[in-house]
């Protein structure tokens, strides 16, 4: 796992393993937004991640969360 | 949500053209095969041509669409390209006009960043679906296979096509 990949894994961690995607944007460091989604991509292919949208039938604004897979 | 159908009417020179209406989605499908052959059945006896095909679009409502404007400087021909892939490795294209201007600001000369968290969460609505109300509900491709990988996302320009 790469230095990068792992400030992911730690931040959602710290959060109880599930944290929005623009939360996990706002809080990795600078160098670690570009090739963010490329990261999530790796994980997200070895199994220690997935995403998911879910739509809040509130406010009609989907939820876009990135969470760790136990 | 609303239901169109859309016949296509052919003259005798081969020529085709549509007409159209729109009912409500309170019709179950065999409600609305009905209503199409009772309305077009009664359209038909005022037209000099043939109803070729009828063919249904469902129209789900924009009313609850918010930011639903045109921004000053907008274009269609500013387009965001989408190659997306399912499992088996079927493409799936898709072109979005009016791009905003602050979205191309990728890492290459004419890739979308797509780690801006709007970008991100579209591609993620393409590859994951969205849960609606618990169930999932998943893009695919023309197969009813779902999307799983996005090959590329670029901008794009187009001309309009038209001649002076």
């Amino acid at each position: 796992m790469t230095p990068q990949e792992q400030e992911i894994v730690d931040l959602l961690n710290a959060n109880s393993g599930k944290m929005t995607y623009r939360a996990l944007y706002d809080s990795v460091s600078p160098e670690n937004r570009i090739p963010l989604r490329k990261n999530l991509k790796r994980l997200k292919y070895a199994g220690s991640l997935k995403e998911s949208n879910v739509l809040d039938e509130a406010t009609g604004q989907v939820i876009h969360n990135v969470e760790t897979v136990v | 949500m609303s239901i169109e159908l859309v016949a296509t009417i052919e003259d005798s020179d081969g020529d085709t053209a549509t007409t159209s209406i729109r009912i409500n989605d309170d019709a179950t499908v065999a409600g609305m095969q009905e209503f199409a052959e009772a309305y077009f059945g009664a359209a038909a006896v005022l037209i000099y041509g043939g109803i070729r095909n009828v063919i249904a679009i469902l129209r789900p409502s924009i009313s609850g669409l918010t930011n639903n404007i045109a921004l000053a400087g907008s274009s269609i021909f500013r387009q965001a390209k989408f190659e997306f892939v399912t499992a088996s490795g079927n493409r799936v294209k898709m072109n979005v006009p009016c791009l905003l201007e602050a979205v191309g600001q990728g890492v290459g000369p004419d890739e979308l960043d797509v780690s801006d968290p709007d970008v991100s969460a579209f591609i993620s609505m393409m590859e994951n679906g969205i849960t609606i109300s618990g169930s999932l509900v998943q893009p695919c491709d023309i197969g009813e296979e779902s999307i799983v990988d996005t090959v590329f996302a670029r901008e794009a320009f187009k001309n309009s096509g038209s001649r002076a």
